[in-house]
């Protein structure tokens, strides 16, 4: 093939399209495994303690992935916490954004948009499942942030799209004093 | 005006004064239950009183008490005596209307079980809609029961006072589930080839003659062509096989139908023209079918309809979708009123609210489903206003009718020469959008009997509603056309995608269209058409995130086919003299080489709505002046605020 044959907008197509296939097998697969695991379940065993717990594995994996992005002593810590989160949403598909608060150490992650929820209806999985899932993650995340850092981080989530508020928003806290 | 549309016909005991079914149509307005609600029997009244004289079927109610055969939620159900008062009052009032009133049996097979984690069909062949439930297959017993209902259902239906039987086997019900050699891969009597794959219907046919003995006609239903032949589906060879198992199973109606819920195929969207289907039914004829044959389908328009009857080719028109849209449609043929109907637009809307679970709505026709409601009912005001209308589009248009025929005096003031607003632009665009213009056409002449006054060229100005002194003003002055704000804009030539489709700008050969929804769509494939390399950008997670679910599958299929490239969660980042770069949603730059960029996102016009109120007037604001949306939510809007002046 001549150089010249190469088109740009053809292989990066081809590659977002796979990237987005992907995405999607992901979060099929998410459930499919959800599925499997409830029905070899031990007895009393719900559907939300094992989304939960599996969330939980999920935070500390990406917790993990965190520390060598961070430094605590950067003025934008709080800010850097939101972006990586924010990164590793984008890398799932969903659209997010960090929005300053009008507080210094506050700072709000907003997803403007979320595929998740449609596979959660798909598999007819509950739209609360759904967020509490989520909120287990980014606390589990956090919480693993302030160990390791030894920082003060509080994660609330204040709208959710499961829940029919149309936008996601998470406010991150960050309280000053070490512990 | 249509001498074979008025012949009488008799059918067994039964003589119907003219050529006219309206067929069985879902429409969710029953109780979750299966019981019948005032609303259904105002819809179904209406409808009987169009027919003038001709049958007016019911929704298919389906059978069994666990709801396996119930397709939509509020399906009306037969399964108990306790369902023939709500069944009577329904066939009263058809007959009340004077017209011949018909029962339909459905059991919806593998699109059923709407409220079960499943469905049942001959065989559990995986579904490939996601919507639908997993099917479990019947076992001889099932089949056995499933019969028996069929025939018990009929029974109330004949105690509740129908004069015709009519059993459900299109479009993916449980009848064709089981004639299909796609669905039922059973290796019993009631598999194997086309007569085993019909044994069930037959004993449904047999057992519902037994119930409703010898005089009582019995129509049927059933797919001519599948469409199914990439699945395994039937050849239409087979259909007519079929057809003439129904005949011997001594059916005296057979009502030619088209596709399954699981085609790819379209089969009742505007690209299908008008009389297209028509070629079935002659095969049908041709293939030696006695009984009377009846159609729907791409059939709206009473001149086809005439000849198909006249050349032999039908016996019944049968209405579905067109009387939705206007359920007078024919009696307003029997009268020679052809202008003042309402046509159905063939967007299915419809058909997307009851797959969704919501009780039917019409583009065209706000009243379908508040038939029943004084708040919906157009009357005399009790003070006469002077009504400005500012837009001409639809929303202004149904806005001034409804307001007009109330009695007050309305002015619709429009700034181009020309009525529609943006439905101009859109009945450009190819495959039948020009059916899109006749809603149009219709408003302005219900307008002009309503007595209202248009006034085309004129652009309204603040000054001009202060001098009009009005008691209402109306903004329906729609949505404008916005470009995108990015760097160097200037780089490309830039069109408004209504310029381009009312053909007063010519774009170079490679265009970007930026915005997904409807009118970027129909701008994508008005291009697209004409050869050129057609590339769509959109900021959604899907092209025609505004377009109905029934309906947008049709454009994607579409767009596919001529070549357009669609990009979506993207949106253009910059404009260089070679094209864009746009961004999609992980923050991936696209380089695209383009000569002309097509901008087809709107906002709304709002520049009257300060000094409307201003001047004290009462101030509505409808359409896309209020939010830019699509054109049922246009005439709704004008609908709802005319009742309310």
């Amino acid at each position: 093939m001549k150089l010249t044959e190469f088109s740009c907008e053809n292989e990066l197509r081809n590659l977002l399209s796979r990237f987005n296939a992907n995405s999607n097998i992901n979060r099929a697969s998410w459930y499919e495994w959800r599925q499997a695991a409830l029905e070899y379940a031990r007895p009393g065993v719900t559907a939300l303690d094992l989304v939960l717990r599996a969330w939980e594995i999920s935070g500390h994996d990406t917790a993990n992935g965190y520390f060598n992005m961070l430094d605590k002593n950067s003025k934008t810590f709080l800010e850097d916490v939101a972006k990586a989160i924010v990164f590793s949403s984008t890398m799932m598909g969903e659209t997010a954004r960090v929005v300053k608060g009008e507080k210094p150490n506050e700072v709000f992650v907003q997803w403007d948009r979320c595929p998740w929820p449609e596979f959660a209806r798909r598999y007819n999985v509950p739209m609360e499942e759904d967020v509490l899932g989520c909120d287990k993650w980014f606390q589990t995340v956090i919480e693993d942030v302030n160990k390791f850092f030894n920082t003060r981080i509080k994660l609330e989530t204040t709208k959710a799209i499961p829940r029919g508020h149309g936008i996601c928003v998470r406010r991150l806290s960050l309280t000053l004093e070490e512990k | 005006m249509f001498p074979s549309l008025f012949q009488p016909i008799q059918i067994k005991k039964v003589r119907v004064s003219n050529r006219i079914k309206y067929a069985a149509t879902e429409d969710n307005f029953n109780s979750h239950d299966g019981f019948i609600t005032d609303r259904d029997v105002a819809y179904i009244r209406e409808r009987a009183r169009g027919v003038v004289g001709g049958i007016c079927t019911i929704q298919g109610v389906y059978m069994d008490p666990k709801g396996e055969g119930k397709g939509y939620v509020g399906q009306a159900a037969a399964w108990d005596d306790k369902f023939v008062p709500g069944l009577k009052r329904l066939a009263d009032a058809i007959h009340e209307e004077g017209a011949v009133a018909n029962c339909q049996l459905m059991h919806t097979g593998r699109v059923g079980g709407v409220e079960l984690p499943y469905c049942v069909g001959p065989s559990a062949v995986p579904q490939r809609l996601l919507v639908l439930k997993p099917v479990k297959e019947m076992s001889r017993d099932d089949i056995k029961q499933s019969i028996k209902e069929h025939a018990d259902a009929a029974k109330r239906a004949i105690e509740a006072g129908y004069d015709v039987l009519e059993v459900s086997g299109i479009v993916g019900y449980l009848i064709s589930n089981f004639i299909s050699s796609f669905t039922n891969r059973r290796t019993d009597e009631y598999g194997g080839d086309i007569e085993g794959r019909c044994k069930y219907m037959s004993e449904v046919v047999q057992n519902v003659r037994d119930v409703a003995g010898k005089d009582v006609p019995i129509f049927i239903r059933l797919c001519s062509d599948e469409l199914l032949e990439e699945y395994g589906g039937n050849k239409p060879e087979e259909s007519m096989e079929a057809y003439k198992i129904a005949e011997k199973a001594g059916v005296d109606c057979i009502s030619v139908t088209m596709g399954w819920q699981e085609s790819l195929r379209t089969v009742i969207t505007r690209d299908i023209k008008q009389g297209f289907w028509l070629y079935n039914a002659k095969r049908a004829k041709d293939a030696g079918i006695k009984v009377p044959v009846s159609m729907a389908y791409r059939l709206f328009r009473p001149e086809i309809a005439d000849k198909a009857i006249a050349d032999g080719i039908i016996d019944i028109w049968e209405l579905c979708r067109p009387l939705i849209a206007d359920p007078l449609l024919p009696k307003k043929v029997l009268e020679g009123n052809l202008d003042d109907i309402r046509p159905c637009i063939a967007c299915n809307l419809c058909l997307a609210r009851l797959f969704r679970d919501a009780p039917m709505t019409c583009t065209v026709n706000p009243l379908v489903g508040h038939e029943w409601d004084p708040e919906w009912e157009i009357r005399e005001a009790e003070e006469k206003k002077k009504v400005i209308i500012v837009g001409g589009g639809p929303a202004g248009l149904e806005c001034a009718r409804v307001a007009a025929l109330k009695g007050h005096d309305v002015s619709v003031l429009e700034k181009r020469s020309l009525l529609g607003g943006q439905i101009v632009a859109a009945s450009k665009g190819p495959y039948g959008d020009e059916e899109l213009y006749g809603v149009i056409e219709n408003l302005k002449v219900q307008c002009d009997r309503a007595g209202v006054k248009i006034r085309l060229n004129t652009e309204v100005t603040p000054d001009m509603i202060e001098e009009m002194t009005p008691d209402v003003v109306v903004i329906a002055a729609g949505a404008k056309f916005v470009s995108p704000a990015v760097p160097n804009a200037d780089q490309l030539p830039l069109a408004k995608v209504t310029d381009v489709l009312e053909g007063n700008v010519e774009t170079g050969k490679k265009v970007i269209v930026w915005g997904g929804k409807s009118p970027g769509i129909i701008g994508a494939l008005y291009l697209a058409n004409k050869g050129k390399k057609v590339t769509l950008v959109c900021k959604e997670r899907k092209v025609g995130k505004d377009v109905n679910p029934s309906y947008v599958w049709r454009y994607i299929q579409k767009l596919r086919e001529v070549g357009v490239r669609s990009y979506v969660n993207s949106d253009i980042d910059e404009i260089t003299n070679a094209g864009a770069v746009i961004r999609d949603v992980t923050s991936t730059r696209i380089p695209i080489t383009a000569d002309t960029i097509v901008y087809s996102e709107r906002e709304s016009v709002t520049n009257l709505i300060g000094a409307a109120q201003e001047g004290g007037s009462e101030v509505y604001v409808i359409g896309d002046a209020l939010v830019p949306r699509r054109l049922h939510n246009a005439i709704h809007d004008g609908y709802r605020i005319g009742v309310r002046i």
